[in-house]
């Protein structure tokens, strides 16, 4: 099997500080590419550098001190991506705030920066988006829109500030309707936004699944998701339920509703996964979740192919043949990949590949 | 001084330069290094503006914009501006850069930020008592409302509506020529222009 596209997106990349990178400079020109090494050399960190150039986040902690190399005062990570015909740098630099380049021009929204790689990434970590409380669903969700539609992140961006604002408000000068009401316009809009888009994306998420399953088992597993939120359908109502909730807000100094409470649970033939799932199933499901999220993008007219990039940190191992194979054609919609291994695997998949040995922060 | 570094008074001087916006330790250093290289009657000139600044700048009393100290500023003290249509904005640098595009009349109100509760920025401390005080006078007919698209701004123009919105002034605010969380401090004259003759109704 191969990446069917010509063109892929990283060709190299740049890391100072970045764990236990203290200097990289690789070129990755291979739609395959296989880090290989014993455990705790720095084939995660690797990927890890990969994802937050593409998204700004780390898919492995929110705390951004826990990137930075011990003993230095931040971190700076690089990629030479091929968006279209060009190839473009992008710098992220932290050290005290964060500074974003692309091709040496200062950007100063996010939104803006994460529109250039669509990076997916699969990670032994990802069970607990199954079994763990209903905030690392939201996590997992908010991300995967903020790639499908940049927008989305700035609407999150705007949601967060303002129910800060009103939560700081209501224990500050609760007794200042004006300065509530200041909020809620805003909370309201991009409430309902956010809702709708994962109202929406959890239906293509789950949709996706059940014909990823069928791909797995040709039985009858049935995989459910079931999205409840108390924000009410309208602007009117949401204002409504505004003014209704004041006094209880204040009371209990935070606002009392909205999509930062959105339950998300995942159901197996009927039963819900965090409660009653074998660890080998949430493990299964998970990586569904991830290969549906590729075959969303990949099918996205939005998305060039070649912009998507996945990550694959050591999670195919216990899949067997048929499902492995399920797996290989699903992430071969992607223009660029890149795995870790203790060594390289034998599928005809990785015939191709380009193995870089990774040895103490060091390639 | 210490054996490797700059002698102190360098030193000294790449701190205080370091403290203002934008400047970070390296920049200050070039500062610093090339003010090494000015003859002493350019450094006493600068000495003495810096010295002078806080007694000959001060704010005008009527709407906070910076003016020489104890002065109502130029605009304020124009008998051919419209005393009654008022410009609400963040801070001194918005009344420069939409004087600039020359399209505005009338007169300004500073307020000396933004509410932000998260940064401690509540209405008590910002400019809003003499912005009262100013309508109740009852010679303001419209009111501009001239923040930014960010949570902060925003929130700053729909508490300003709510807190006028019993008396007899209209509140307009700008068009929405300005681009999504853009910062009128930046923007071009053009940009200004056309974001003011398209204000509309809060
Ligand atoms: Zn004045």
């Amino acid at each position: 099997m191969a990446f069917f596209l010509l063109t892929f997106m990283i060709k190299r990349i740049k890391l100072k500080d970045f764990r236990n990178y203290k200097h990289l400079d690789i070129e990755t020109g291979n739609p395959v590419n296989i880090l290989t090494g014993a455990n705790g050399q720095g084939k995660t960190n690797l990927l890890e550098a990969v994802f937050f150039v593409s998204m700004l986040r780390s898919f492995r902690t929110s705390r951004i001190n826990d990137i930075k190399n011990i003993g230095s005062g931040g971190f700076y990570a690089a990629m030479e991506v091929m968006t279209g015909k060009w190839a473009k740098m992008l710098e992220v630099e932290y050290y005290g705030g964060r500074k974003l380049k692309i091709d040496n021009a200062p950007v100063v929204k996010a939104s803006e920066f994460i529109r250039e790689i669509r990076t997916v990434a699969f990670s032994p970590d990802d069970a607990t988006i199954v079994n763990g409380n209903s905030s690392l669903r939201r996590r997992f969700l908010d991300m995967f829109i903020s790639i499908m539609l940049p927008g989305y992140m700035s609407a999150l961006h705007v949601y967060v500030t303002a129910l800060k604002s009103r939560n700081t408000v209501l224990k500050t000068h609760g007794s200042n309707k004006a300065m509530l009401e200041a909020y809620e316009p805003m909370l309201a809009e991009s409430a309902l936004f956010i809702v709708k888009q994962r109202e929406y994306h959890l239906r293509l998420l789950c949709e996706n699944i059940n014909l990823i399953l069928k791909g797995f088992y040709d039985s009858d597993t049935v995989f459910d998701i079931k999205y409840k939120t108390d924000v009410p359908a309208d602007l009117p109502l949401v204002m409504r339920k505004f003014s209704n909730e004041r006094k209880k807000d204040i009371l209990r100094g935070f606002t009392g509703f909205g999509p930062q409470l959105d339950e998300i649970d995942f159901y197996l033939n009927g039963s819900m996964m965090r409660n009653y799932a074998s660890t080998g199933q949430c493990r299964l499901i998970s990586l569904c979740l991830k290969m549906a999220e590729v075959n969303i993008l990949a099918a996205d007219s939005s998305v060039d192919p070649a912009n998507i990039v996945v990550l694959i940190d050591d999670v195919t191992g216990e899949l067997d043949e048929k499902s492995r194979n399920t797996f290989f054609k699903i992430i071969s919609k992607a223009g660029q990949a890149f795995f870790t291994f203790t060594e390289k695997p034998s599928d005809d998949f990785f015939d191709n590949s380009i193995e870089y040995k990774v040895n103490n922060g060091k390639i | 001084m210490s054996i490797s570094g700059y002698p102190d008074a360098v030193n000294e001087l790449i701190e205080l330069l370091k403290g203002l916006p934008g400047v970070g330790r390296r920049s200050a250093e070039r500062m610093a290094l090339a003010m090494l290289d000015w003859n002493p009657d350019k450094l006493d000139a600068l000495g003495s503006v810096l010295k002078e600044l806080p007694g000959r700048v001060g704010f005008c009393p009527e709407c906070g914009h910076l003016s020489e100290k104890d002065h109502l500023c130029g605009i304020c003290a124009s008998a051919s501006r419209d005393h009654s249509t008022i410009c609400v904005v963040e801070d001194p640098s918005q009344v420069i850069n939409i004087e600039k595009s020359a399209l505005f009349r009338g007169v300004y109100h500073v307020l000396g930020g933004k509410l932000a509760p998260l940064e401690g920025k509540t209405p008590e401390n910002l400019n809003i008592e003499k912005l009262k005080e100013r309508v109740a006078g009852g010679k303001i007919r419209e009111m501009v409302l001239a923040f930014s698209s960010d949570v902060e701004g925003r929130a700053t123009a729909i508490y300003l509506a709510g807190l006028f919105s019993g008396s007899n002034v209209k509140i307009t605010r700008l068009a929405s020529g300005l681009p999504a969380g853009s910062n009128i401090s930046f923007a071009d004259p053009e940009t200004i222009a056309a974001a003011f003759s398209g204000r509309t109704n809060v």
